[in-house]
């Protein structure tokens, strides 16, 4: 990193804390503090929406994962347009019509307050643990590749997010959402670009791209209907749907950005804005990791992309075994580019033989390169048991810094740190709307004015930054961070989804009835991820088939007079 | 605004999309987008498979 990157790197970060204080003005009630004053344009909500969803752990996996297994994460995505479309037809807008400030609310009005509250909860619980995991996860790769410790990581995203969130609320989060977005588009060009123009002068890019196709990398679509396999065409567009609608319809820290939209109509257009263009992102993005994978075969990748762990092996014990291992690494490297160069030659031609005689030869170098790597992995748990033997988050950086030229390495850190900040931002903001609207607002002032309340707001930002700060410092046992994100989120999904649903569509269920159900469902999620060998995917449709099935199961058995009455006005 | 029947049968719209067009237009092309994306997915499979 040299004094450019950190030049630009530092002018970014003090602008885009100075820009979110400067737009988010001074608001002095909380509609304006917590949805902008409803006031927002379509672009800006669908550029937030798309800027929470996308967290720096998401922007620095995608190519990772991309590297290592291919573009098949796409079909992840497939679902979320179809939840889009019934997200815009129904939640817009009976948000908007009941003026609410959170998703919760929705429940006290329809079941009850205790419904509400256990939503907000389990909200605030989760949100509230994730939000230190957002903020860990970058700032963890981030330290590795900078030098820093963590802990000043950890504490730069913190107090940077909190500072201009607690100054302008929600209208500096949206504000600063575009921006952010922005210097990460330019970011992923700037790669792309930079990928493209150091690819060797006899490689072209279709080249390339049919040296990732030969490894498999290129299999976007998997139409098999086995329910072993993680991504499908089928699980994404089901489960996708499922997922995005839970996620969409019921986190706060989206419905609050839709709900600053000046209207139902420029809400609804936000979210078929995101519809439309989730997908294509994702796959450049997914794309961006093949390419780094192709550009690999003609460049020398290191043994192993985690910098401090694999220093860390060559100073133990095992670092004469490493050592040779990384000797041999060169070696099969070398052979895996001839045999790159000779298919990307035979893929040229029309002889499919040859073609194909060639392909079985890279594959085969490429297995043997895999081995060596398999290895170096082994010892280098070995040396030190805590390392992570999955290194893919760091794959993505690791090109950046190796490969970019001064200057565009420090925009594509400032992009990291705006992804970090981003879902940071909007996560702390929905914290403290829920905070002030579900806990302060409803049990402890009801009658609060409007200026205490935006005071309690501007509090309880700061409080949950510093929860968010506390967690992240002390979570580094934690093991796989993507995997900790998915099972924390997974611990509660189900159960809010399954509220929501049964709310939505049970016309007859009583609050009572959707309460219990969720209790119950949420205790038996919880114990299968403490007893069982379930997996983790499996908790979110575990959770929302429970609460959908007990709330219906136990309603006839409640007393009749505690069914709802439908409210108008 | 009926809680239940709202979302059961959500009113139509009353404004019209502020990018122009008509909703149903727009819906459309969410799901067109989403099957060409999935037949260029398709496409790409196989041609580099």
């Amino acid at each position: 990193v040299t004094t450019p990157d950190w030049v630009v790197l530092t002018a970014w970060l003090a602008f885009i804390v100075a820009y979110g204080v400067w737009r988010g003005g001074r608001s002095r009630d909380i509609n304006g503090f917590l949805l902008a004053g409803k006031d927002m344009r379509w672009p800006t909500v669908a550029l937030s929406i798309m800027a929470t969803q996308a967290s720096a752990i998401t922007f620095l996996s995608t190519p990772g994962q991309a590297y290592v297994d291919g573009v098949r994460f796409v079909q992840f995505y497939l679902g979320l347009p179809l939840a889009m479309i019934v997200l815009a037809i129904t939640a817009v807008p009976l948000y908007h019509r009941l003026k609410v400030y959170t998703a919760y609310e929705f429940l006290e009005k329809r079941c009850d307050l205790k419904t509400r509250t256990l939503a907000a909860s389990l909200f605030l619980i989760q949100r509230g643990l994730a939000a230190g995991l957002t903020i860990y996860a970058p700032a963890l790769i981030l330290s590795v590749i900078l030098g820093w410790d963590v802990h000043i990581t950890v504490a730069l995203i913190g107090v940077l997010v909190v500072i201009y969130t607690t100054s302008g609320g929600t209208r500096a989060v949206s504000r600063t959402h575009v921006l952010q977005t922005a210097i990460i588009l330019l970011g992923l060009a700037a790669t792309f670009a930079v990928l493209f123009a150091s690819l060797p002068r006899d490689i072209s890019l279709l080249d390339a791209a049919r040296v990732g196709g030969a490894a498999g990398r290129l299999k976007a679509i998997d139409a098999s209907f086995s329910l072993s396999n993680r991504y499908t065409l089928w699980s994404g567009l089901l489960g996708g749907f499922f997922l995005a609608l839970s996620y969409f319809g019921t986190d706060q820290s989206q419905v609050q950005r839709y709900l600053s939209g000046r209207s139902v109509a420029e809400s609804r257009t936000a979210l078929l804005f995101n519809g439309l263009f989730k997908v294509p992102l994702q796959f450049a993005i997914l794309l961006l990791g093949v390419a780094v994978f192709a550009f690999d075969h003609f460049s020398r990748p290191p043994i192993f992309f985690d910098p401090v762990a694999l220093q860390k092996a060559r100073a133990s014990a095992q670092g004469g075994q490493l050592s040779a291992l990384e000797q041999r690494w060169t070696e099969v490297l070398i052979l895996r580019e001839e045999r790159a160069r000779e298919f990307a030659r035979a893929a040229r031609g029309s002889d499919h033989i040859l073609r194909a005689q060639a392909g079985e030869r890279l594959r085969a170098a490429s297995a043997d390169a895999a081995a060596v790597r398999q290895q170096a992995v082994a010892l280098i748990t070995t040396a030190d048991p805590r390392s992570n033997p999955n290194d893919t988050n760091y794959v993505f950086l690791t090109f950046v810094v190796r490969h970019l030229p001064a200057g565009l390495l420090g925009l594509m850190l400032a992009a990291v740190f705006a992804a970090a900040m981003n879902s940071s931002s909007a996560e702390l903001n929905a914290l403290a709307a829920t905070t002030t609207i579900d806990v302060y607002r409803r049990f402890l002032a009801p009658h609060a004015s409007e200026r205490r309340s935006v005071l309690v707001s501007r509090a309880a930002t700061v409080l949950w930054g510093g929860v968010a700060v506390f967690f992240a410092e002390v979570i580094n046992r934690m093991g796989s961070l993507i995997e900790a994100v998915n099972v924390l989120g997974s611990l509660f999904y189900g159960t809010i989804l399954g509220i929501f649903l049964v709310a939505f569509y049970g016309r007859s269920v009583s609050g009572t009835a959707v309460f219990l159900a969720a209790v119950v469902a949420e205790v038996t999620v919880l114990a299968c991820f403490a007893f069982t060998p379930v997996s983790f995917l499996w908790y979110n449709v575990l959770g929302c088939l429970a609460v959908v099935a007990l709330a219906l199961a136990l309603n006839p058995l409640l007393p009749r007079r505690l069914a709802p009455q439908p409210r108008n006005g | 605004v009926n809680l239940v029947t709202d979302v059961i049968h959500p009113p139509p719209a009353e404004e019209p999309p502020p990018c122009g067009g008509t909703w149903f237009l727009l819906y459309t092309l969410v799901v067109a987008n989403l099957l060409f994306w999935i037949a260029l997915f398709v496409a790409v499979t196989r041609a580099f498979s």
